[in-house]
């Protein structure tokens, strides 16, 4: 009697108990037995159980709904383990509980996230990927709507030194880069849609008084941002303009602007900005304290800005709240420091060294120097910042020069005289961000030395610079 | 600056990965600047070498900004290959894009600071940069 042989080789479809027998497909079960069937071509023993899942008399679970299967690389204590995890919904509460199994050790975290009510109608619903459990009731009654974000947060926020410095530097046992002034390492459940600040809390102040925010502005609380400004002359702001800020989410995931509600006025201004965040009373934040604006997954934020009635936004500054810029962070008090950060003080340019023989006049076309002195009245305000002096009016010009700080110095600037006449010179000070903090001008004669201007000078700036 | 950033966002979109800044005069401050840097980012790996369609196309960017005059000031755009390094204080071999008379030209240059400049004591202060 002829055989008709059937070869059965794949079973990745997993078990089908729904389907009719005569429907299963070839790579299906029906029925399956401490057996799995995940890898392709293998059937494989389901290997070494887990305690039991112990008797949770105070929990209930709607048929069909609410029971989840996901694995993380870290366990429980945030430690790098691989530990499997079931996500199921309590029937009685809303929440969900987790129990998770790390090398056979199983426990459970009660109330991991709630998913809005105590109703007994909530239907779990479940998602994960990247390391991010998301929960949802599918029943949209007992909460609000928000899906749930659950996953490890692990940031070191506000660094306020290089971060090749490892190691335990708030003392607490775990190791960490560079020295954040909070440090957050935490499974975090949150609400998993990118909310605008002001929906987490945060206000906003955009203070134009041409100083540090004082006490009275920075408040004692957290969730607060404050945007300084300073006005200098001769600078392309001009108008009235707006300022609006976003919060960038782990991932680089851009959240709703929030639009502060003062505007800046400017006419041919050039502004400055500092921004502040607020950490209460306190210059240290503890931690796996409360993310001071509301959301452990926010790592950055950026500030726009427009003129009054356009609809485009330009980007005015990102700022990043791990890393900082250059300088990193700095703690702020806004009880002491409000003039840090602004020069209080002048700058000041010579006559330049005469050339002739004797030194009688200042020659065409002829190299000096030209002195420049910094007088600071409190160098503190700006102790660890450095500048450049910028000099103008002679041969080659703009001229730059760098200065290691902002303490009381002079410099002794290389130069050459332009043609003979009355020559109008000037210094400014710069910062590193080329703010002009201060400037000093001056004039001076030039005599005819008999020297024909260069030729790779014009009498103008280098237009290809 | 929203000038350049308005020019910038008509073709934005249309190439992806590029980074845009204002460097020169303009990023430093000065008073008086005589035109308009522009310094473009491309998103190429810097290790391979650039292709006809990727030049073809930095082409087409770059022509965005050819004749172009902003509050009487000309702009002056170039694709560089290694901008991000310049940021971060390269001073060596750089190829440097621009286009002219209707075409895209190669550079070459040592730092991006040319000798004028470097004789005002530019290349002694931190290259400028502000992104649109």
């Amino acid at each position: 009697m002829p055989k008709r042989v059937h070869k059965f080789a794949r079973f990745e479809g997993g078990l089908n108990e729904n389907s009719d027998p005569r429907d299963v497909a070839d790579n299906e079960l029906t029925k399956s037995d401490n057996i799995v069937v995940d890898e392709l071509g293998k059937l494989r023993l389901i290997g070494q159980d887990g305690s039991d899942i112990f008797t949770r008399t105070s929990a209930s679970i709607l048929p069909g709904y609410g029971v989840f299967t996901y694995s993380t690389d870290r366990d429980s204590a945030g430690d790098l383990n691989r530990t499997d995890w079931i996500a199921m919904v309590n029937e009685g509460d809303g929440n969900v509980d987790l129990r998770h199994t790390t090398a056979s050790t199983s426990a459970f975290v009660y109330d991991a996230i709630d998913l809005g009510g105590d109703a007994s109608s909530v239907q779990g619903s479940f998602y994960f990927a990247d390391g991010i459990l998301r929960a949802s009731d599918g029943n949209h009654t007992a909460n609000t709507g928000n899906t749930k974000w659950y996953g490890y947060v692990d940031k070191s926020l506000f660094q306020t030194t290089n971060e090749d410095t490892s190691g335990d530097l708030d003392g607490d046992g775990d190791s960490q880069a560079g020295t954040p002034a909070h440090y957050i390492s935490e499974w975090t459940s949150v609400d998993s849609s990118l909310k605008k600040l002001s929906e987490l809390g945060v206000s906003f102040d955009l203070d134009g008084v041409g100083t540090g925010p004082n006490s009275g502005t920075v408040g004692s609380s957290i969730k607060k941002i404050i945007v300084s400004y300073w006005k200098y002359e001769k600078g392309d702001w001009s108008g009235v303009y707006q300022i609006g800020v976003t919060p960038v989410y782990i991932g680089g995931q851009e959240g709703p602007m929030d639009i502060f509600t003062e505007t800046i006025n400017a006419a041919e201004e050039k502004i400055s900005f500092q921004f502040f965040l607020t950490t209460g009373t306190s210059a240290t934040i503890s931690k796996n304290a409360s993310h001071i604006l509301g959301d452990n997954r926010i790592i950055g934020l950026n500030f726009w800005f427009r003129p009054f009635g356009d609809e485009d936004w330009h980007l005015l500054s990102d700022v990043d709240l791990l890393t900082g810029g250059k300088h990193h962070w700095k703690v702020y008090n806004s009880g002491t420091d409000t003039v840090y950060g602004i020069f209080y003080g002048t700058v000041a340019i010579a006559e330049p060294v005469k050339t002739s023989t004797p030194s009688t006049d200042h020659w065409s076309y002829t190299e000096t120097t030209v002195t420049v002195t910094v007088d600071n009245d409190n160098s503190q305000y700006l102790a660890g910042r450095s500048g450049f002096v910028r000099v103008h009016g002679f041969l080659a010009s703009p001229v730059y020069f760098p200065i290691p700080d902002f303490e009381d110095d002079t410099y002794s600037v290389p130069v050459t005289n332009k043609g003979e006449g009355i020559r109008e010179i000037k210094v400014e000070l710069l910062d590193e961000q080329f703010s002009i903090l201060k400037e000093g001008t001056r004039e001076y004669e030039v005599q005819d030395s008999g020297k024909a201007q260069p030729e790779d000078y014009s009498d103008v700036n280098d237009p290809r610079s | 600056m929203t000038l350049v950033a308005n020019i910038v966002e008509n073709f934005r979109h249309l190439y992806n990965g590029y980074r845009y800044f204002i460097t020169g005069s303009v990023a430093r401050n000065e008073e008086s600047p005589h035109d308009i840097d522009i310094n473009i980012l491309p998103p190429t790996d810097l290790n391979v070498l650039y292709s006809v369609a990727e030049l073809s196309e930095w082409g087409d960017i770059l022509k965005n900004f050819d004749d172009v005059f902003i509050n009487g000031l000309r702009v002056d755009a170039q694709i560089i290959p290694l901008l991000s390094e310049v940021m971060h204080g390269y001073r060596g071999e750089l190829n440097r894009y621009i286009y002219r008379e209707g075409e895209i030209k190669k550079l070459t240059s040592y730092g991006i600071t040319n000798e004028k400049a470097k004789s005002r004591g530019v290349d002694n202060v931190p290259f400028a940069y502000m992104e649109i």
